[in-house]
């Protein structure tokens, strides 16, 4: 029985009058890989900033069980005053991590360097590189120190079609225990690596469907599934 | 390497603009005469008339007070932004501000006049009431700017504000603090030579005074050079620091 990360349940989140997120209850255990498929507009990225404490306007709970995390935001913000790599190594400071973890986690950030193809951007600042690469730097600076969860928030916008399956490969293969939950309106974001998925027409909880995600499907089965729903 | 190399781009470009300066006031020179607008070649000419003991000394007061008045300025003026934004004052503190502008400087010099008599304190308490007030506004229209994206990220690693104040905020604030420094020294500048007029009886506002009282136009353009002088070393050196320091925070976003 895998142990439970993450309890919330959001009972209303409004926006002036307007309620975008009502009676939504969801449990996160370790290693899930549950992404929700929502339109856009439907508080996808509201809910990911109140687990994230940006946002505390709601009413609900969120219990939290989970040492360390990490959260790619639909905004990607990059330090423009640091280079690339300053960038990826920024949330170093915030995690416990030996003399051998520091190893592995250099080791992890060339091949990531490799696989992403900004071997040599590494002193560039984010005002050089392109929106894609600016994605690409977010990604790694989210997995590369191994949380025990991450969030994500439409993490492959702005990456072509090879580096996206690029980089989703990588993640499946490398991160097998990480737990991830992610939030997206793009059918193409949906990687293969899922055992779940919400779809929601908007974040109201009887408006949504689960699907399960058997280890066999491949993303066509999946995108087909959708469909269906 | 590329900073050093943007710095002396900068002073470059900062001697092109004294050439276009000097170059039109040369113009200008040939269509008046001599005791009107004296030609930057008689005034160059007769630099070491003017270079004494008496011109260092005075040099050496004006830019004290200047930059006395100037770091008061910078102080309150970034404190007065701050506490405005933060406590959602800014509407009433511009306003405010504002009104400060707009007095004339001979006016306040007058009344600074009478109510510290001659020294340095009148040319010091007018720079600090007509300098502080574009600081403070363009201090608080920065905060406005704030990087909220880039703070929100940061809030998802720690909820300590240290990170946030130091790695987000005051970042965000070097810009400005660019703009205000360029822009605050030269407006200091101008209003201690304002309150040196009014106030004083030393500092090149004082000679300058003298001299116009006298109709000695080469001596009067010989200070209008100075000054234009002061303020271009003044820039290279604030073009020393942000170019090369700080020039990663004055990147674009």
């Amino acid at each position: 029985m895998e142990d439970l990360l993450l309890s919330i349940y959001i009972k209303e989140k409004k926006f002036k009058d307007h309620v975008v997120i009502e009676n939504i209850s969801l449990q996160i255990f370790e290693s899930d890989k549950i992404a929700i498929f929502a339109p856009s507009g439907s508080g996808k990225s509201t809910l990911i900033k109140i687990i994230a404490n940006i946002d505390k306007n709601f009413s609900g709970t969120i219990e939290k069980f989970y040492k360390t995390s990490s959260f790619l935001l639909q905004e990607a913000p990059l330090f423009w005053y640091k280079n690339i790599k300053e960038n990826i190594f920024y949330p170093l400071k915030f995690y416990n991590i030996n003399k051998d973890k520091l190893e592995k986690i250099n080791n992890d950030y060339e091949e990531w360097l490799k696989i992403t193809g900004l071997k040599n951007f590494e002193k560039h600042f984010p005002y050089e590189i392109s929106g894609g690469m600016k994605q690409k730097v977010n990604l790694i600076r989210t997995f590369l120190f191994e949380p025990q969860i991450v969030f994500l928030d439409e993490p492959f916008t702005f990456l072509d079609i090879k580096s996206k399956n690029l980089i989703m490969n990588f993640i499946k293969e490398k991160y097998k225990n990480i737990t991830i939950f992610m939030v997206t309106h793009n059918i193409d974001e949906l990687p293969d690596f899922l055992k779940k998925i919400f779809l929601f027409k908007d974040l109201k909880l009887s408006n949504y469907k689960t699907i399960k995600i058997e280890p066999f499907y491949k993303r066509e089965d999946i995108i087909n599934l959708i469909f269906k729903e | 390497m590329k900073s050093l190399k943007n710095f002396f781009s900068n002073i470059k470009n900062n001697l092109i603009s004294l050439l276009i300066f000097i170059f039109i006031w040369y113009i200008l020179s040939l269509f008046f005469k001599d005791y009107i607008i004296p030609s930057p070649k008689i005034i160059f000419l007769n630099f070491k008339q003017y270079f004494n003991n008496n011109f260092s000394i005075n040099l050496l007061v004006t830019i004290k007070r200047t930059l006395i008045g100037f770091s008061f300025s910078v102080l309150i003026g970034i404190f007065l932004g701050i506490f405005s934004y933060i406590f959602k004052i800014n509407e009433v503190t511009q306003t405010t501000l504002l009104i400060f502008q707009v007095i004339p400087g001979t006016i306040l010099g007058i009344i600074f006049l009478l109510i510290f008599g001659i020294g340095d304190k009148a040319p010091i308490a007018l720079i600090i009431i007509m300098t502080t007030p574009t600081i403070a506004i363009n201090t608080t229209n920065s905060l406005f700017k704030r990087n909220t994206p880039l703070e929100n990220l940061i809030k998802t690693y720690t909820q300590k504000k240290y990170y946030l104040i130091k790695d987000a905020f005051l970042p965000s604030l070097i810009p400005t603090l660019s703009a205000n420094l360029s822009l605050g020294f030269g407006l200091s500048f101008k209003v201690v030579i304002l309150g040196e007029f009014i106030a004083t009886q030393n500092g090149l506002g004082y000679l300058l005074n003298v001299a116009r009282i006298y109709f000695n136009m080469k001596e009067v353009f010989f200070y209008l050079l100075i000054f234009v002088l002061i303020i271009f070393f003044m820039q290279i050196i604030l073009n020393l620091i942000f170019f090369t320091l700080l020039k990663k925070y004055l990147n674009p976003v």
